[in-house]
């Protein structure tokens, strides 16, 4: 499968197809990293394997013209899809590289992301690769942790929470790996009015991981990044995905997954069920 | 700081009762940036807006808050008042303590509070108002009327006769509408013709009007004042100058098909003229029938009988570009299907009749010059039913609303039927008589009392034929009974629906729509002829059903609001609109799919593609502000650091003031 990554990757950099490919390398120490090549001679350093974490399109520049192919999976596939159906990724500018993932470990065990993976295939893409027997799948909704958390009671929960966001240094890590955000002025940013104080403390911190929640309600593709890039492991795969069900549950919308989709929270159905009018029972 | 000027308003009794209109003035006092606070008890009233002018002079003033009644009812009222003292108009606010506080509350110490807190609220607010300049656009002093029917042509002509030209555009091959073909009109009985087609010739030879028949609104863009509407001409085939309108090739046409206008009841050729006083009097080809289209350039009959050399089967569907200020929309209704009551029998049985049906059969000019015959067997009939409601308030067809003309119009139908026919038994099923309207209850009186109509309160079952008879099966609710009637002639007196392409035209237009496809006005009571859409105004029975004198007086208002915006080179408006902030702009044109004005065009900023408002068009209605993600989007007045203010001023207090109660330390 390496070998057809890397001849796609150099065929598609030596015909001019894409000005700059983006895919994995491992460096010497077994690290692996993010690379962008833009020589059809490095194409033979790509790798693709355990620690491919990363979701690459949270590295693409939105705002350039370049043509860029970029090697995604399942996870990335969707946040290329979400990104073009909200209208900021231009198909045409893009040549996927599709892979059928088969889930990535490390140290020896399946990556919590994987385990609880419902698409493991790029919904579009140009061409597409796969290893010997591992087989594209969609899979309804799985185990993935909430229910512990539903479970405890509402102040346990807060209690849960709040101990969570202490340790928040407000890096905004979260904010700047996800794909999906891509304001050009963050929230947290503004000043006329000033939404977030500025000072890491309880209140604030909460406030700052509720409205990016917010933010990404029927927005987020789960590839995890957030969660993997906080550096207190604060768990924000458990926000994320709380609304995502909701989203599903209420609007039978999974981001990401349909190209031809209109992004849920910008379409209006008159005779929309779950929208209620002053005088409807809730 | 801002110099900040509160006055709250007494409403006579209406605030001051619940409110203790003194304390909310003794605290906004203690505001920070209020300068100046006083109450009155009629705020709106001249002295009233003296007392704001002269403390906006007096204290060198640079914000007004005026704690009375909705902004709805005057803020434009203190706008212009402040505006007339030399203070910018948009710095102005309205704490809503009326609707939103004393007409709601019970407690007068809570309505008190509530009071300062609102008053609170637009203090802070309009501490981050920015001044506005109203928006100034140059105004194409023309008009388009969409419909030629009674309405569109009364539009026209009164907007006309002021020296502003006007487009006036038909679907059908002549102008008239419905009215055309109607026999006579209730309640005076005078002949629908002879008072319609002499103002269709007066709207044909104005010189300030010009018409487009066969024709359709395709495209409409831009806003109040420069509208830009394509139109598409169809192709008729029959050249307008040349033809001299001789009618030989009406003669000579082998094609038949039924006329449309004689609602079935005779043929058409393939070409045709509706009626023989069409405007503008000009056959048009039927493509869709005529031999010479169908069956590959055999026939051309027409053409070679044509003493002016008038027939051009080569022409095609023309596209016209016309500039206009302001659009009067009437494009007026359809008649129900009475074929969707199965249990009437229409269309099965030939003396099931409708209303137009009626209409052509006791008119002179119809297809039996006027004499009242069974279709089936030509002879006259002796016993009539009308039926009422048929396609009108009956939920179980989707159509629960009352189409308001068909009791008058039956009870017409019923007299003039008695006219023809002295001998006759005449039955008329209702529900309820309604019959509001200059002479109307005193016209069905007359139906019943001097014209011997029999009328009978129920909605008939059904309708079977028996014997060569149509029985009419009902109940008599007044007597619990059911009753039989073996009729000769039964005719449905059916409805009024919006035109099928209403919701289509309406969204070319921008303009809103009911659930019927009825197009929808401003305001129900006090703004009944416009639209959202500014400059867009409707008349006649495309925004519900309505009889002749309300339809004619509906076009004559919707002309007086066109001239409003037509007789000004230039028009301002109030500058609240949304505008986006290009550095927050991603370019992914969001806004522009929720804006339902398409005021939103796509822009370029350094070299990057950006949203931009186009304030002409945007009615400051906010959905794009909404739709952003981005928050590059904002409302002018309502931008989010206003807002934010507002709400900050709401918590403003110090601790235990509230509940200490009174709000008499309305600020830390």
């Amino acid at each position: 499968m390496i070998d057809r990554i890397r001849d796609t990757a150099r065929r598609w950099l030596a015909d001019g197809i894409v000005d700059v490919f983006l895919g994995f390398r491992k460096r010497p120490d077994g690290t692996v990293v993010p690379v962008r090549i833009r020589d059809a001679g490095e194409a033979d350093g790509l790798f693709f394997g355990d620690g491919c974490v990363h979701n690459l399109m949270g590295l693409v520049d939105l705002r350039s013209e370049e043509k860029v192919g970029v090697l995604l999976k399942g996870c990335d596939g969707r946040a290329f899809v979400q990104l073009a159906i909200e209208g900021e990724a231009d198909r045409g500018r893009f040549k996927v590289l599709g892979v059928v993932c088969p889930g990535l470990s490390s140290n020896g065990s399946l990556e919590e992301k994987c385990e609880t993976c419902r698409y493991n295939t790029p919904p579009v893409y140009d061409e597409l690769v796969k290893e010997d027997g591992v087989e594209s799948w969609e899979k309804g909704p799985v185990a993935d942790g909430l229910a512990e958390v539903e479970s405890m009671s509402h102040p346990v929960r807060a209690a849960y929470f709040k101990n969570e966001f202490d340790r928040c240094i407000r890096c905004y890590a979260c904010r700047d790996i996800c794909p999906l955000c891509y304001c050009e002025e963050c929230v947290t940013e503004k000043s006329r009015p000033q939404w977030v104080e500025v000072g890491v403390k309880t209140s604030s911190n909460f406030y700052w991981h509720l409205i990016r929640a917010y933010h990404l309600a029927g927005r987020c593709v789960a590839c995890g990044e957030c969660d993997r890039a906080c550096p207190v492991d604060i768990p924000l795969k458990y926000l994320n995905r709380k609304l995502s069900r909701e989203v599903e549950e209420l609007f039978d919308y999974v981001p990401g997954t349909d190209p031809d989709a209109t992004p849920v929270l910008l379409e209006f159905k008159e005779d929309e069920e779950h929208v209620l009018c002053p005088g409807d029972e809730s | 700081m801002r110099k900040i000027g509160v006055f709250v308003c007494h409403c006579g009794t209406n605030i001051a009762d619940m409110v203790d209109v003194e304390k909310v003035v003794a605290a906004s006092g203690r505001i920070p940036e209020v300068r100046y606070a006083v109450d009155y008890q009629f705020t709106c009233s001249a002295p009233g807006q003296d007392q704001i002018k002269d403390a906006i002079r007096e204290h060198n003033l640079d914000g007004v808050v005026v704690a009375a009644c909705s902004p709805r009812m005057h803020e434009t009222t203190f706008r212009n008042a402040v505006g007339s003292a030399g203070m910018n108009p948009y710095l102005v606010e309205m704490a809503n303590i009326r609707e939103h506080d004393s007409w709601v509350a019970s407690d007068r110490d809570e309505a008190t509070r509530k009071a300062i807190d609102l008053v609170r609220m637009k203090v802070k607010k309009v501490a981050k108002l920015e001044p506005l300049e109203e928006i100034v656009l140059p105004v194409t002093r023309r008009a388009l009327v969409i419909g030629g029917g009674v309405a569109g042509i009364q539009a026209a002509l009164d907007i006309a006769n002021t020296g502003v030209e006007v487009v006036l555009v038909e679907k059908t091959p002549s102008i008239g509408g419905h009215m055309a073909q109607y026999d006579k009109t209730f309640p005076t009985l005078d002949c629908a013709s002879c008072i319609l087609t002499p103002r269709m010739v007066e709207a044909a030879i104005h010189p300030k009007i010009t018409i487009h028949t066969f024709s359709e609104v395709v495209e409409s863009s831009g806003f109040v004042g420069a509208y830009e509407v394509k139109i598409r001409k169809k192709a008729r085939s029959v050249d307008l100058v040349k033809c001299t309108g001789c009618a030989d090739c009406l003669e000579k046409c082998p094609v038949k098909v039924p006329s449309e206008f004689e609602a079935g009841l005779a043929e058409r050729g393939a070409i045709y003229r509706p009626f023989p006083q069409a405007v503008p009097n000009v056959p048009v080809i039927d493509r869709e029938h005529c031999t010479y289209f169908l069956k590959d350039g055999k026939c051309g009959i027409c053409q070679k009988v044509c003493p002016t050399d008038a027939i051009d089967f080569t022409v095609e569907d023309e596209i016209v570009t016309e500039k206009v200020g302001a659009i009067v929309v009437a494009t007026g209704f359809h008649f129900y299907d009475a074929a969707n009551y199965t249990e009437y029998g229409y269309g099965r049985y030939p003396d099931v009749i409708s209303w137009l049906q009626f209409e052509r059969l006791t008119n002179a000019s119809g297809p039996t010059s006027g004499k009242l015959v069974r279709p089936s067997n030509g002879e006259a009939p002796q016993t009539i039913v009308f039926i009422h409601c048929v396609g009108s308030r009956d939920p179980s067809k989707g159509f629960p609303y009352c189409s308001r003309v068909c009791c008058m119009a039956t009870a017409k139908h019923a007299v003039i039927a008695r006219s023809k026919l002295p001998d006759a038994e005449i039955f008329s099923f209702y529900i309820d008589i309604r019959a509001a309207g200059k002479g109307y209850e005193e016209f069905v009186r007359r139906a019943i009392e001097q014209e011997d109509i029999e009328f009978i309160k129920g909605r008939p079952a059904r309708v079977i034929e028996k014997n060569g008879k149509l029985v009419v099966r009902s109940e008599d609710a007044f007597s619990g009974r059911p009753i039989e009637v073996e009729a000769d002639l039964v005719v449905l007196t059916n409805g009024a629906q919006a035109q099928d392409e209403a919701p289509e035209l309406a969204q070319t237009l921008g303009i809103g729509y009911d659930q019927y496809g009825f197009f929808s006005e401003l305001h129900p009571k006090l703004r009944p002829v416009e639209t959202n859409k500014a400059g867009v105004f409707l008349a006649g029975m495309c925004q519900g059903p309505k009889d002749i004198p309300e339809s004619v007086s509906q076009a004559s208002a919707a002309a007086a609001k066109a001239l409003e915006i037509l007789s000004k080179d230039e028009l301002s408006r109030e500058p609240q609109v949304a505008e986006v902030n290009p550095f927050r702009c991603t370019g992914c044109m969001d806004c522009m799919e929720v804006c339902f004005y398409t005021a939103i065009e796509e822009d370029e900023f350094m070299r990057r593609k950006v949203a931009k408002v186009n304030p002409g068009v945007c009615q400051g209605c906010g959905a794009c502000v909404a739709a952003c993600m981005d928050g590059a989007l904002e409302m002018k007045i309502f931008n989010d650091e206003q807002i934010y203010a507002e709400i900050t001023g709401l918590f403003a207090i110090p601790k235990g003031a509230r509940k200490a109660g009174g709000g008499e330390s309305a600020h830390g």
